[in-house]
């Protein structure tokens, strides 16, 4: 196929009976295949030598990364007619332009302005046309690659590993979407555990005889009654809750004056709070104050 | 992807990508592949090994977007040695939307808002009347399901069987003043704002007209969303004090995830949430639209055919507890559960062009996923019903109790064409594929004589377990290896024959 290819003029054409099974070959060579698939063309490109002054004259702008090891670049032009870019002679002394003077072991090649017009001008028309052709909703004129066309096993997969959190140096507990595993339930259990507390909390408030504090009090005696024959209608199945004696109160009743707790930071939010913090899930407040029903949104 | 293009056109490039993905989906970072196998195939040179993150990983998606944008920069810097300038982590970069509030000189806006007339932005808007909202499951049954039913007086929408309809939610007029009040913004909300930026910033549906800082946070500002790592990342900047400063910091780094992970996504705590307790916050206005996420419209199913400017939607209510003593309640549904009859909002349709086969049919809609079937089923009904050839669909259904949540239940025996198999999970009923599984006759009879399956529902194991029964059906019915059923199954997907369509 290459044969073939590096045997046309620039934009000759190949026509006959053409398999249709060598289409990618023919692609991989370089040539463009008509719509119809009736012929193969090699692209017309800038003649070699109108890109050689051009690219001598220093202007430019893009690096183009080669196969082939820098020694080989100089008989490039001439040895492989195959390529329908030309190929230009790595200048002895660069311009100094910033894109040229970076260090890279790499052989690169420069595109002349010339030549990075032509690949632009040759993209955007091609583009262009692709576009058109899709707003209409027909794919008839132009043809789509089929996925296995795209040979997606020889990408290989994917090397790079998410960073990890090097902080607690654990993973991630977290419970899928439809967890059978348990983790679920743990997590469940630990929620409730740090409710039963901090209504225990809210409760003890309550005795400080606000009006607020009551209708906190009134709310939870309520949902806890509710939650009862909640539990009595399922097959008396029990949730355990846990009760707090008044001296486990006064460790965590923050309403008491001066009192912050042993880290002073259960009054701020929950981002300074220790992991066993009982205030875990309630907005920060100022220490001292009654906590308002309010700050504790509508649904305590 | 177009075939005619040389194998070298892009030989003079390097490049890398990075694809988003959920692993729970089977076609998972797909189109990420296809795009990195055709930029090598086209010439361009991989400049650092590629990445496919998985939101299904214990770090979540964006600990791969990390790892991999330090390949990037790490090889830029070698690559650039010497010519790389690193801009110190204090410095917060110039704002991509210019925001201006004209102050002096001007008058300010009612604090009474509209949403109904928005700009700036190509898609077809249209105002619609709330009709109704109601609540389609049992009081007592633990998820609430909405049918709301909008109509268009102008009768301009059009819409077929298949398509979604984009609904675009609004903040609690309740949460925006108390964003206000933390900010300390009381005196400047309520006059006009200019938002300048490039068009593709600007939100889908544009934005609302009459801008003012109030119905910027109202209409466009995700402030009853989860923080992403990224306003962490802008927000501890405007933090003054120092704890404050260096927790919100903390927050934001990739090797700090468990913390963020403990303190915003597990208990699904909201920006506003945030911002109430770092009392030292206060986010420059210019630097808004850098710190938080825009809210984006949401999509919902069409439910029901065509006629007369009327749109029904099935929507399953988001409500439910964390840790945070606030019950959390999804935006579009809090949004909508504050909506009357009467109330005006805007949509706009998307079409999806879901070409039904010209054939019987295989219907599966679990749960919400029925909405979309019912748009079909009504079609073939009508067809029947008008003298013209319709077909012969077999319905699965899956709910948990029948006198609870079967969602339209009571409309299915009216329906022509239409023999419906239910499944009440709760009530020993099991799930669609046990149903399938059941009527495997019918369904091969159906599959094997050219008829088509049309599948909808939530994503997760549903979609998986319904095409394994589909696969042991064709094979046992067909006598075909695995090989052949897998290969036959690709081609119902390539005629459009199989259609999945979860979320």
């Amino acid at each position: 196929m290459e044969l073939l290819y590096s045997c046309l003029k620039a934009g000759g054409k190949f026509t006959g009976l053409l398999p249709n099974n060598s289409q990618i070959l023919a692609i991989q060579a370089g040539f463009l295949i008509s719509d119809d698939n009736k012929s193969w063309t090699k692209p017309d490109r800038v003649s070699s030598s109108v890109g050689i002054t051009t690219g001598g004259t220093g202007s430019v702008s893009i690096l183009r990364r080669t196969t082939k090891p820098a020694s080989a670049s100089a008989n490039d032009s001439s040895s492989s007619p195959a390529s329908f870019l030309p190929k230009f002679k790595r200048l002895s002394s660069p311009p100094s332009l910033t894109d040229t003077s970076v260090s890279d072991t790499d052989s690169e090649k420069l595109l002349s302005e010339e030549e990075k017009k032509q690949k632009l001008k040759f993209l955007k028309v091609e583009y262009d046309d692709g576009a058109n052709a899709l707003d209409d909703g027909e794919d008839d004129d132009v043809q789509m690659l089929d996925d296995s066309e795209l040979l997606l096993d020889t990408i290989g997969a994917p090397t790079v590993q998410p960073v990890q959190c090097t902080v607690t140096g654990s993973k991630r507990r977290r419970a899928c979407k439809d967890c059978t595993c348990g983790l679920k339930e743990i997590e469940e259990a630990e929620e409730a555990r740090q409710k039963s507390i901090q209504d225990s909390m809210l409760s003890r408030m309550a005795q400080s005889a606000n009006r607020e504090a009551e209708e906190i009090e009134a709310r939870i005696q309520q949902r806890e009654k509710a939650a009862k024959e909640k539990d009595r209608k399922n097959d008396g199945v029990k949730k355990t809750v846990i009760r707090f004696t008044a001296d486990d109160m006064t460790e965590i009743d923050f309403t008491i004056e001066g009192k912050t707790g042993g880290c002073n930071s259960c009054s701020l939010g929950d981002a300074f709070r220790c992991d066993s913090c009982p205030f875990l899930g309630l907005p920060a407040f100022k220490p001292g104050q009654v906590v308002t029903i309010d700050s504790f949104g509508e649904d305590i | 992807m177009r075939r005619n293009l040389p194998p070298n056109l892009l030989e003079h490039l390097k490049f890398s990508t990075c694809g988003l993905g959920d692993s729970s989906y089977a076609m998972y970072n797909l189109a990420i592949r296809k795009l990195h196998a055709r930029l090598k195939q086209l010439g361009a040179q991989e400049f650092v090994d590629r990445a496919e993150c998985d939101e299904q990983s214990p770090e979540g998606q964006e600990a791969f977007y990390d790892s991999w944008e330090r390949l990037i920069f790490d090889a830029l810097k070698k690559k650039y040695s010497g010519k790389v300038v690193e801009i110190p982590d204090n410095v917060v970069l110039d704002p991509i939307h210019q925001i201006t509030i004209k102050q002096g000189g001007f008058k300010k806006y009612s604090t009474e808002l509209t949403a109904l007339e928005r700009q700036g932005s190509e898609k077809k808007l249209t105002t619609v009347k709330v009709d109704s909202l109601d609540r389609m499951t049992d009081p007592e049954h633990f998820q609430e399901v909405l049918h709301v039913v909008l109509s268009d007086d102008t009768q301009s929408l059009q819409y077929a069987a298949g398509d979604t309809v984009s609904l675009y939610p609004e903040n609690d007029p309740k949460d925006v003043q108390s964003f206000i009040n933390l900010q300390g913004w009381n005196d400047i909300s309520d006059y006009p704002l200019i938002i300048n930026c490039p068009d593709h910033m600007v939100p889908e549906g544009g934005w609302v007209k009459d801008l003012t800082l109030r119905s910027l946070l109202q209409y466009h500002l995700d402030v009853a969303s989860v923080p992403p790592r990224s306003f962490f990342q802008m927000a501890w900047h405007f933090a003054s004090d120092e704890r404050e400063m260096e927790k919100l910091k903390e927050l934001g780094e990739v090797e700090e995830s468990e913390q963020l992970y403990n303190y915003v996504n597990r208990p699904r705590r909201s920006i506003l949430e945030v911002i109430q307790e770092f009392f030292s916050l206060r986010i420059p206005i210019e630097q808004l639209l850098e710190v938080i996420p825009v809210i984006k419209p949401r999509l919902f199913s069409i439910c029901n055919l065509q006629r007369q400017g009327t749109v029904e939607l099935a929507v399953a209510v988001v409500e439910y507890k964390t840790i945070i003593r606030r019950l959390r309640q999804g935006l579009c549904t809090s949004w909508l559960k504050r909506q009357k009859v009467n109330n005006k909002i805007v949509v706009s349709i998307n079409q999806n062009n879901l070409k039904i086969p010209d054939t019987d049919m295989v219907l599966v809609g679990p749960g919400t996923g029925i909405a979309p079937v019912r748009a079909i089923v009504q079609l073939n009904d009508k067809m029947i019903r008008d003298g013209k050839a319709g077909h012969k669909y077999l319905l699965f259904t899956g709910h948990r109790y029948r006198e609870k949540d079967y969602l339209f239940g009571h409309e299915w025996p009216h329906m022509k064409g239409l023999r419906v198999i239910d499944s009440f999970s709760r009530q020993a009923g099991g799930y669609v594929q046990d149903t399938i599984w059941k009527n495997k006759d019918e369904v091969a009879r159906i599959l094997n004589n050219g008829g088509g399956l049309y599948l909808c529902g939530s994503s997760g194991k549903m979609p998986t377990q319904v095409r394994i029964t589909v696969e042991e059906i064709l094979k046992e019915s067909n006598n075909w290896d695995t090989e052949t059923v897998k290969a036959e199954l690709l081609k119902m997907e390539k005629e459009k024959r199989f259609i999945q369509e979860t979320w």
